[in-house]
């Protein structure tokens, strides 16, 4: 994903090399500050959705992209249930003011994006179901033994313990977790494309 | 150096990996007792492409002995000798974090004088099919046949010796102590040592009242009460019965 240099990082850059900023340099870190506090607000729950477009209603469309970015850029593989309505809410809210509204493509994608999180939940659900049900099976698969020369001590792990101290588990997990992660990421990355049409 | 050591590691995992055990002693080892098995582990021969076309096997033979499998708790394991300062620490926080899980401790010794090592003409499979007949002839309950791996056999013994002790762990150790009494389930599913009400374990106060007659009779030395009841962290409890040893003494 291509890193977006927010315009108040391109005035420091320029204020650095003695630049002089242009008036259409100075309003877009305004517009940009004016954004981040009223995002700000809404991440922390002082605004709703439906107020967005009330606060962003005169914005141009190169700042309301600049705020969906900010969404999309918050929005990862990792993200809750809660975090993730509050960004598609806070993306289609502004995609209302955009001329070229593209607020049904955007949702599809969305709820792409959702899909694959869920799909990788019910996959992690089974490979921990299927272990289990193999560890209930077989207990031998729940001994742990820690030798030391001539003597050697067993215990028997509960099936929690051998689910969590099972590495075969984990490294399932993790390939099962950057299989979804990877096809989550160009999900997100033709939703970006989208909303910088 | 290091190089070394990697291709070392590798060889014995690719040894542990590629061991099998080609017939299970009939019996497990013992809950309460010693035992002894008597293995014969089979290799290929490394000189097997020099031999014009005749196929040997070799054979060796030798007994591995049990003590008797002791149930404990992990502050007990925590204050015995022979553990590595990783193993150790591994039992401390098991220690202070669930005090009362069950674990057998299991002591076994090779008895390398009477290793016998012979080269046997035959194809490992049938080698090993004639020697099981002759287990079952004898009756030899606690006998095993193992397929080795060329000169690092001992690793595929070793392989053999923890499989059998999780073997009778899981199918006879853990239960016989469970139907004894001796251990329950806690409500996490683990497997704890039982204790009666003065909080000490069931399986350490019938050991204790008789090393407390040993000690009266004089075939004990205090001293071995004195750390088995440090072991079980019960000194306190019976402190004063302790000390009476000696007024009557």
């Amino acid at each position: 994903m291509a890193y977006i240099k927010s315009a108040l990082e391109i005035a420091l850059e320029k204020s650095n090399n003695i630049d002089k900023l242009s008036p259409q340099e100075m309003n877009k870190i305004k517009q940009q500050e004016k954004i981040d506090n009223i995002l700000a607000k809404y991440y922390k729950d002082q605004i709703e959705s439906d107020d967005l477009w009330k606060h962003l209603k005169d914005v141009s469309n190169q700042f309301l992209v600049m705020a969906q970015n900010n969404f999309l850029q918050s929005l990862t593989f990792q993200s809750n249930d809660y975090e993730v309505k509050k960004r598609k809410d806070g993306i289609l809210a502004i995609e209302n003011l955009k001329k070229n509204n593209q607020s049904a493509n955007i949702e599809l994608y969305l709820e792409q994006l959702k899909n694959i999180q869920d799909e990788f939940q019910k996959n992690k659900e089974q490979v921990l179901k299927n272990l289990r049900e193999e560890l209930e099976k077989d207990p031998q698969k729940r001994l742990q033994t820690v030798q030391q020369g001539n003597q050697i001590v067993v215990k028997q792990l509960s099936l929690e313990e051998a689910l969590e101290q099972n590495q075969q588990l984990k490294q399932k997990l993790n390939q099962l977790e950057e299989q979804f992660k990877r096809k989550y990421n160009m999900v997100k990355e033709e939703l970006i494309e989208i909303i910088n049409e | 150096m290091m190089k070394e050591f990697d291709d070392m590691d590798k060889r014995i995992q690719y040894a542990f990996e590629n061991s099998k055990i080609l017939k299970w002693p009939k019996q497990l080892l013992s809950s309460f007792g010693s035992s002894e098995v008597h293995y014969h582990v089979l290799t290929e021969p490394v000189y097997q492409e020099f031999t014009n076309g005749v196929t040997e096997t070799v054979v060796r033979e030798g007994k591995v002995s049990w003590f008797p499998p002791q149930l404990l708790t992990p502050g007990y394991i925590l204050r015995i000798e022979g553990f590595s300062e990783e193993a150790r620490k591994a039992f401390s926080s098991l220690a202070n974090d669930m005090p009362d899980i069950a674990s057998i401790l299991y002591r076994f010794q090779f008895k390398r004088e009477i290793d016998s090592m012979n080269f046997v003409t035959g194809n490992l499979e049938s080698v090993a099919d004639k020697i099981a007949k002759d287990i079952d002839k004898k009756d030899d309950n606690l006998a095993a046949i193992i397929k080795g791996v060329g000169d690092l056999w001992d690793i595929s013994l070793s392989k053999f010796i923890l499989d059998m002790m999780t073997r009778s762990a899981r199918q006879s150790h853990f239960p016989e102590l469970r139907k004894k009494g001796l251990i329950s389930y806690n409500q996490f599913g683990q497997q704890v040592v039982s204790r009666d009400k003065q909080g000490i374990p069931l399986v350490a106060k019938k050991e204790i009242e008789s090393m407390f007659d040993m000690v009266r009779k004089g075939e004990m030395e205090p001293k071995d009460l004195k750390n088995e009841l440090d072991r079980w962290g019960l000194f306190e409890i019976y402190q004063d019965r302790f000390f009476d040893l000696f007024k009557r003494r």
